[in-house]
């Protein structure tokens, strides 16, 4: 007897914890999971269109797709950007429902009084609602933070209320416009990182839309998830109306010509943001056209500014397209006035002229400014064959060899006033760029010095993790490994190829496959350590030219690693689907085309993120469609 | 013959007419009970600066479920200095809280990687390795010392070093 009850005892404490387990967690998933839709074919989609397009044309047609939906059809007018009018149609199908839609849109004023050609080359936008779950409710039994923090899936999942009976939604679209996505920011070390809905302004938002009086409690709050789709751009019509995923189409498929393409149409978005004194329009924010003003605005970076700039005299070199050319000449020109000022430059004891880049407001020099400064006027040399800026560049140069150290470092800081380089501060970057920039140099003097202290420079940053815990982790090394080809074959150390092989699985660890996460397919190919967060685009860009540079050096080497190949089309494809191009420039504001927003729910472009991605799609544009 | 003599005997026990009452038999020393204090008092102190400076939260209830772990390992060690039939209870009534507690928190992480799991369709590779983590922590530094010390003072040799018999 005694056997028997020990026998149950043991099979208890081995198995109901797991029962438990797993109880609970079929139970929570099963309440809180929204089925992905299953979508409307292109005769479907048509179909709704039509009918809507119709209506906004002051004609009639009935819409008879017998499909579900969960109530609500939403109905966006797009034109020259702005959401100008939003309906939703309610019915228990969604014929029904488009009908209800296209009834309000016939009788909505502001929609019926826009000039024709106006109505003609709006665009509008539909949302079928497909299936709802609650709002959060968990989060007194979760990990405290979870559930406030990653409550929707952003950009994919919409919020929603019942109001006196009535569905009153806001689109997923809707909540990334109103920026109530990434709302708060959990650390204090990590200023710039934001995450967790607003649940007070959504509230407040719904409000206001549903005209109500008294305000809504978070409890009343859903979510829900949407089949979306968009109608073609005037010059695309006709054909079926395009699929939205996270407000973007399905990427162009990759291929040379097609990256050659997106990299031109971000050199015309660069260009398009250079102000006439050949600053550039610093930030963007497409959904309401806002610009950063170039001539007044404080916010603004001299690196970044070069790094563009680089980036320009790259696209001229490998397409010559001739309206590239006034631009870079522009954007250099600001950087000639600025030392025009005079107050970065200095003789060295032994008679050598150096100087550095200095912005206006700025009293202490960055090494990072200066040498992407070189890269980009020996890039501009390398393209023309115009030597036109090398005394500048020899003087910048000769300023990076003052601030390398005998071990091949480099002090980051310079006090122009003082004449003293900072000993003790350490930047990210900036020993990657320096190093670059001598290599760059070399190539267009074919000066020795230069060669032997890229090459110091790189020896320095490759065998600073040698210690112990230094074989389990990189830091931001694409500077490195873009240095360490542009060095080749000066600096051939098969080390350099083995670290940028190891930095770019480091980096494979961080990049998702189509499938690994379903409904964050769209994430695939870019970095980032988890599928709550949507990854930011810059990284697709800047890692990727790394990673080019990494296939090349595996390539002079002989050993070209088909990996780091496979993770650079990965992410190439990936950066492709979030460019700003006409299929999904509808809710764009302002010369947008070729502009790259900082993340799948952030509309912002900076122009570091156009060039970091550009860069990295014109480079393996010329090699890509190789076996 | 002395209890636990034997570990086995062939003769059946006699049983008694009405339930055991916990009867107080002379205490044998037994080095184990005070290693036992000075882990508690340890654990207890770690998982307080643990909780106080590294995992500090804002949240009232999930504050008090984070505190109670310490709490109850230190109830634990106290339980074990100050011995006899008290002591006894305590500790055995501080570790099973303990353990139940801990067994909320992995509940809680499973409710959380179910609640992500649903709203974004996947788990994902490095959030089941947090979670993983996580778990293993919890056990590792919260339930593993109540559960040795628990099936301890429930064996007869705990018994005996607070000097109880059933």
């Amino acid at each position: 007897m005694i056997e028997r009850r020990r026998l149950v005892a043991l099979i208890v404490v081995w198995t109901l914890p797991s029962v438990l387990f797993l109880a609970t967690a079929a139970f929570v998933y099963t309440k809180f999971r929204i089925p992905p839709p299953d979508r409307l074919d292109d005769a479907d989609r048509t179909a709704v269109m039509a009918t809507l397009r119709a209506a906004m044309m002051g004609s009639s047609v009935p819409c008879t797709v017998d499909r579900p939906v969960e109530d609500t059809l939403a109905v966006t007018v797009w034109s020259k950007g702005r959401a100008v009018a939003r309906i939703d149609g309610h019915g228990t199908s969604v014929g029904a429902a488009t009908q209800d839609a296209a009834q309000k849109l016939a009788g909505y004023a502001p929609v019926t009084t826009m000039p024709v050609e106006d109505r003609e080359a709006a665009r509008l936008q539909v949302d079928v609602i497909t299936g709802s779950a609650p709002l959060g409710g968990i989060e007194r039994y979760a990990v405290p933070g979870i559930a406030e923090m990653l409550a929707i899936n952003p950009g994919v999942e919409g919020i929603g209320a019942v109001i006196k009976g009535t569905e009153v939604v806001l689109l997923p679209n809707e909540l990334v416009t109103a920026k109530v996505l990434a709302a708060k920011r959990p650390s204090n070390a990590l200023p710039d990182f934001a995450m967790g809905i607003d649940l007070a302004r959504i509230g407040s938002l719904l409000q206001t839309r549903a005209q109500a009086t008294s305000p809504i409690a978070s409890a009343e709050l859903f979510r829900f998830r949407t089949d979306t789709f968009v109608e073609r751009p005037v010059a695309m019509r006709p054909g079926p109306p395009i699929q939205l995923y996270r407000g973007n189409p399905t990427p162009p498929p990759l291929s040379g010509k097609t990256l050659r393409e997106a990299a031109l149409s971000g050199g015309r978005f660069l260009v398009a943001h250079l102000a006439p004194n050949g600053r550039y329009i610093y930030e963007h924010e497409l959904s309401t056209g806002q610009q950063t003003d170039p001539i007044r605005s404080s916010n603004y970076s001299m690196p970044r500014h070069a790094g563009t700039t680089y980036f320009l005299a790259e696209l001229y070199r490998i397409t010559k397209e001739e309206w590239l050319r006034e631009p870079i000449e522009r954007a250099f020109h600001h950087l000639a006035e600025l030392l025009a000022t005079g107050k970065c430059g200095s003789r060295l004891p032994d008679g050598t002229e150096i100087d550095c880049v200095l912005d206006r407001n700025e009293q202490i020099a960055h090494l990072g400014s200066t040498a992407l400064a070189v890269v980009a006027l020996a890039e501009y040399q390398r393209a023309t064959g115009d030597a036109t800026y090398l005394p500048i560049a020899t003087k910048f140069s000769s300023f990076l060899l003052y601030m390398q150290r005998a071990d091949g470092s480099f002090r980051h800081l310079y006090d122009p006033k003082n004449q003293k380089p900072d000993d003790k501060s350490e930047l990210l970057y900036y020993s990657g760029e320096a190093s670059l920039a001598l290599a760059r140099m070399y190539v267009v003097t074919k000066d020795e010095r230069y060669a032997t202290a890229a090459n110091k420079g790189l020896r320095w940053l490759v065998h600073w993790y040698d210690f112990f815990m230094g074989g389990f982790f990189y830091g931001e090394e694409h500077w490195t490994c873009i240095a360490a080809e542009a060095a080749w074959p000066t600096a051939n150390d098969p080390e350099y190829k083995t670290f940028c092989h190891g930095y770019g699985a480091f980096l494979r660890a961080q990049q998702p496959v189509p499938g690994e996460h379903p409904d964050q397919d769209d994430f695939a190919g870019a970095y980032n350590v988890t599928s709550f967060v949507p990854p930011y685009n810059t990284p697709a860009g800047s890692r990727t030219e790394a990673m080019i540079s990494s296939y090349l050096l595996g390539k002079h080497h002989g050993t070209p690693d088909p990996q780091v190949r496979a993770q650079i089309v990965a992410a190439m494809q990936y950066a492709l689907g979030q460019q700003i191009r006409p299929e999904n420039d509808f809710n764009v504001v302002g010369p947008g085309l070729g502009g790259m927003p900082g993340s799948p729910i952030d509309r912002n472009v900076r122009i570091d993120f156009v060039q970091h991605v550009c860069s990295a799609m014109i480079r393996a544009s010329e090699w890509i469609d190789e076996p | 013959m002395g209890r636990g003599s034997k570990a086995k005997s062939s003769k059946p026990r006699p049983r008694p007419a009405s339930l055991p009452v916990a009867t107080v038999h002379p205490v044998r020393a037994d080095r184990r009970r005070w290693i036992y204090a000075g882990l508690d008092v340890l654990f207890a102190v770690v998982q307080a600066i643990l909780i106080w400076k590294v995992v500090p939260n804002r949240l009232p209830s999930a504050s008090v479920h984070l505190w109670t772990l310490p709490i109850c390992t230190l109830a634990l060690g106290l339980g074990m200095i100050r011995g006899g039939n008290q002591g006894w209870w305590i500790g055995v009534v501080a570790g099973s809280v303990a353990l139940f507690s801990t067994v909320l928190l992995i509940v809680r992480i499973v409710i959380s990687a179910a609640f992500l799991s649903g709203v974004y369709g996947a788990f994902g590779k490095a959030a089941a390795m947090t979670a993983m983590i996580s778990v293993a922590l919890l056990i590792e530094l919260v339930a593993l010392l109540p559960i040795v010390q628990v099936k301890y003072l429930l064996t007869r040799a705990g018994r005996r070093a607070f000097g109880i018999s059933s």
